[in-house]
């Protein structure tokens, strides 16, 4: 037993004096009487006073921002153009363009109405009957970002879902927004499948003062965009009617992306969930990147209502 | 105006509000990106990214603070150049415009001011032996000075993981130092 291997453990607390009082005396005690350990924590304290020591830097360019107001990038139909920068610019930082378009790639569409009607045996088919329901009143079709909340049945990614990227709030660890893929490669002209689920406690949802009651949660279906990496532009462009709201035909740009049953998606019959599908274009190279975004619907007011982010990177086989 | 005033001042649809943002955080974003990635013109476009990325995702950002935040999608943003990033030849010691970025103190003799010079590359250099995950955690904390409470929202674990990755960060950078040309006289320097 060498002393040094139970101190590596008390190094950062003792260095960031988050040792009880207690605990330091030991440690302190000990770091006098046993020189490897003192010589190990001299390192250690060299090493993060090194690091400290490094001079912060500054951004060598200013950052160049879209030339409308960030309320305005709530757009269904995100354009993208060089209107959104000087040519200049782009010019002189091309990655910068890239970094405007994988922005505008971001830009999120969809939902519809969160009807809280009861929900189906499968998350696909509830997403359609609220999508029915939301399809109705006119004015949904004027919604142009994802403001509401479609609720669906909760549920977990299938175990052949091995690719996740899950988003939580350290104040709300219930809160989860998964994003979810079979694989990582999909093939050019075929349907390709993401698994996308909010999740809340729904007892945080209840007013002040209201009866306690054993939590329970409440899950929607998060707003999710697809887009791809185009060869010739090396710019990432939504794929077509891609930033729809997802159950909401009726919606614009509602199209290629849509639930889908659980049992229509590849090798996972049965299992329910929030099962999204969308065309993967034709003819694109392998090795195309495609960036799938779930994000918290503009309109919710769960919990903290956090900017959670869910993303994966699919490329094309 | 501090960062929640401004926020929500740029979510109403203000752009300036949204700038002074950006002048606020610009710069140790770009630190962090720098000491993680290496590379100030990598660095510099991970910042582009997070603003523009910040920028559309303003009407839906609330419940955290936008400082961790930044932090968080700055870091995403890296791991994804670390993923892609073609290596491109680049003199670390310059900044996209050829600046010197990191300078030993011009008051050192020209001896102190050799060995603080190789010590400054090698604490560069031994950072970005580590794993993306530790070099962030440490990066986060020693060269951008965030709480732990800020660790965790940008990091997005609990705070007890933050800690016991730094602590294992530090210890593994201090390893890698150890077999450094700067390593002789290091650890007597600052202890």
């Amino acid at each position: 037993m060498t002393p040094r291997r139970h101190l590596d453990d008390l190094f950062t607390a003792a260095y960031d004096d988050e040792l009880s009082p207690i605990d330091e005396a030991r440690f302190q005690a000990h770091i006098q009487t046993c020189a490897p350990c003192a010589e190990a924590y001299a390192e250690f304290r060299a090493t993060v006073e090194a690091l400290r020591e490094l001079a912060p830097a500054r951004m060598p360019h200013i950052v160049h921002l879209p030339s409308t107001p960030p309320v305005a990038e709530r757009s269904v139909r995100p354009r993208i153009g060089m209107g959104w920068f000087n040519l200049g610019i782009v010019r002189r930082f091309p990655a910068t363009a890239i970094a405007g378009a994988a922005a505008v790639v971001l830009i999120i569409a969809a939902l519809a109405h969160g009807n809280g009607g009861t929900p189906s045996p499968t998350a696909g088919s509830a997403n359609g009957q609220n999508a029915a329901g939301a399809a109705a009143p006119s004015s949904s079709k004027n919604l142009a970002a994802c403001t509401q909340i479609i609720g669906i049945t909760g549920a977990s990614p299938p175990v052949t879902f091995t690719h996740q990227d899950l988003a939580t709030d350290a104040a709300q660890p219930a809160l989860h927004l998964v994003l979810a893929a079979p694989s990582l490669t999909v093939t050019a002209g075929k349907a390709a499948y993401v698994y996308a689920q909010l999740s809340e406690p729904f007892a945080s949802l209840s007013l002040p003062g209201s009866a306690a009651t054993a939590p329970a949660a409440r899950t929607v279906l998060p707003c999710v965009s697809i887009a791809v990496m185009d060869a010739r532009s090396n710019l990432f462009v939504p794929i077509p009617a891609s930033t729809g709201e997802f159950g909401n035909p009726a919606s614009p740009g509602h199209g290629t992306v849509t639930p889908v049953p659980a049992d229509q998606y590849q090798g996972a019959s049965g299992v329910s969930g929030p099962f999204l599908t969308f065309e993967v274009p034709a003819g694109l190279a392998p090795g195309t990147e495609i960036h799938v975004t779930a994000t918290v619907p503009a309109g919710y007011t769960g919990p903290g209502s956090p900017p959670l982010i869910a993303e994966l990177t699919l490329t094309t086989g | 105006m501090d960062d929640e005033a401004l926020l929500e001042r740029a979510r109403r649809g203000d752009r300036d509000a949204f700038a002074a943002i950006v002048t606020r955080h610009q710069d140790e974003l770009y630190t962090m990106a720098l000491r993680i990635l290496g590379t100030p013109a990598d660095a510099a476009d991970v910042v582009q990214e997070t603003f523009l990325r910040a920028y559309v995702r303003i009407p839906v950002l609330r419940g955290q603070t936008i400082r961790a935040w930044l932090f968080r999608v700055a870091i995403n943003c890296s791991h994804d150049v670390q993923r892609r990033s073609i290596r491109r030849p680049a003199d670390p010691l310059e900044d996209a415009e050829g600046n010197i970025v990191e300078l030993p103190d011009p008051g050192l003799g020209p001896e102190a001011s050799v060995l603080a010079r190789e010590r400054i590359a090698a604490v560069r250099e031994a950072l970005l032996t580590l794993q993306p995950d530790f070099r962030a955690v440490v990066v986060l904390r020693d060269v951008n000075e965030l709480s732990y409470e800020e660790m965790s929202e940008a990091l997005r674990v609990p705070i007890g993981t933050v800690k016991s990755r730094l602590n294992r960060a530090r210890s593994m950078l201090a390893k890698a130092l150890r077999g450094t040309a700067a390593a002789p006289g290091f650890a007597e320097e600052h202890a």
